[in-house]
């Protein structure tokens, strides 16, 4: 009940283009109010319990996404959010990409989109709170991996993708 | 007996405290539109903090947190209990000066830069809230009739207490990552809070005493009526302003609310009620 009901968050932009963060940013603002679940914006990893990434990781973050992923304390739980944050989406190949934060360090949930909508961010959000809770009582088993929550989101993923097709202008 | 009833009165005015902050979040996202965290949003906070990992790196911080929750509470212990209010003002002050040390007393650079803001602020409003006790203290009818000014003082010290705009220096959220509380985590962070909980409390029973009435329902609706609408202006005024620089915040804030005292003082002599 406790963790449910005040999951701070902490924002790192891991070489992404902005896209994603600024969606982020949307969910502070009036419309979308993130704050309503109890969540603030903790800008700091030793007062955080949710991990919000967004960006292929660059060689030269890897290390400190590392270290700011130590820096939280358990129980935590990661969002990778958009598709470069999931796969490196166009970056993959490149020279100076890790592909993904998955590669560096665990991730619980993916949330899918170029950008992510913040409809599916706190879709995203919402189950990684229920995941957070579960760690905390010790449900939460070491199977439930990468593959479990992509699975979850794969709903997510295809509206996601039609709704940013759709918002071209 | 007196003795438990003072302590049960001080935890009640600790959750009060924290109540505040809670009430404080709401009434903030209502004015901006949005729906807002729940009001006890500050007891699931602090819940969620003692449920966390520990993750200790020195001792030291830790020893000044547990003494700045512990002189934060004595001090509305030595108020309820009927204890001088000029020894409860310093017994709070002290609680305020660990917050300080415990930032210090880590390696981090932000919890310096965190703690040498919390300095700046207590220097800051500590000559404001000495000048509110020492009021409290030597009056016992309702001093906010004869100085009005003593209230709108208390304004800037709440928003520097509720780490509101325009004077928010010392955490300033995001801008050095929450200042004196930096570099502490988990269950400490939880007790600091607690710590923050108390020293309102103790504040808001300040505040409470420019009141006062014979009738105990009279005397319990004027006090709360005082306190929230000393924290609604304070919100208002969060909502209207941007964060002043540390600098700004150490010239106008006691030139401000001393000055507006001075003033009221004057005035009072001069029309001969005083």
């Amino acid at each position: 009940m406790s963790l449910k009901n005040s999951p701070w968050v902490m924002h790192f932009d891991t070489g992404s283009c902005n896209g994603c963060d600024m969606e982020i940013w949307a969910l502070l603002t009036p419309y979308y109010d993130i704050e309503r679940f109890g969540a603030i914006n903790a800008g700091n990893p030793k007062h955080a319990d949710v991990l919000l990434l967004t960006g292929p990781v660059n060689k030269k973050s890897a290390s400190r996404l590392k270290n700011l992923y130590d820096q939280v304390p358990e129980p935590k739980v990661v969002i990778a959010v958009g598709d470069c944050a999931s796969t490196g989406a166009p970056f993959q190949d490149c020279y100076n990409i890790c592909g993904g934060i998955s590669t560096v360090i665990p991730v619980d949930v993916f949330v899918q989109g170029c950008a992510a909508r913040p409809e599916a961010i706190i879709d995203g959000f919402s189950k990684a709170i229920g995941i957070l809770e579960e760690k905390r009582s010790g449900r939460h088993g070491s199977e439930r991996g990468d593959k479990v929550a992509g699975a979850e989101n794969a709903g997510i993923q295809s509206q996601a993708g039609h709704d940013s097709g759709r918002g071209e202008r | 007996m007196n003795a438990l009833l003072a302590l049960i009165e001080t935890i009640i005015i600790i959750l009060i405290g924290g109540l505040s902050l809670g009430i404080a979040r709401k009434l903030s996202a209502r004015m901006q539109r949005r729906i807002g965290p729940s009001i006890f949003q500050a007891f699931y906070d602090v819940s969620k903090l003692f449920s966390k990992e520990p993750f200790y790196f020195k001792r030291l911080p830790i020893v000044y947190a547990i003494s700045s929750m512990a002189f934060q509470i004595a001090a509305i212990f030595i108020l309820i209990y009927g204890g001088d209010t000029m020894m409860a003002f310093f017994v709070s002050g002290a609680g305020a000066v660990y917050l300080a040390a415990g930032a210090f007393a880590s390696p981090s650079v932000y919890s310096w830069i965190g703690g040498r803001r919390e300095l700046l602020a207590i220097a800051a409003y500590e000559p404001v809230l000495f000048v509110l006790a020492l009021s409290v203290s030597t009056h016992t009818h309702n001093i906010i009739l004869i100085f009005p000014a003593v209230f709108i003082a208390m304004v800037p010290v709440l928003s520097v207490l509720l780490e509101r705009s325009p004077y928010d220096v010392p955490a300033a959220h995001q801008e050095i990552v929450t200042g004196p509380y930096a570099e502490y985590a988990g269950p400490m962070l939880g007790i600091l809070n607690i710590a923050k909980w108390a020293q309102l409390g103790f504040v808001y029973v300040l505040i409470s005493m420019l009141v006062w009435s014979p009738t105990l329902a009279v005397n319990l609706t004027l006090k709360i009526v005082i306190v929230a609408a000393a924290v609604f202006i304070t919100i208002l005024i969060d909502n209207a302003t941007a964060r002043v620089s540390r600098k700004t915040m150490i010239v106008t804030l006691p030139i401000i609310t001393l000055g507006l005292m001075a003033l009221n003082i004057a005035v009072m002599h001069l029309a001969g009620i005083i």
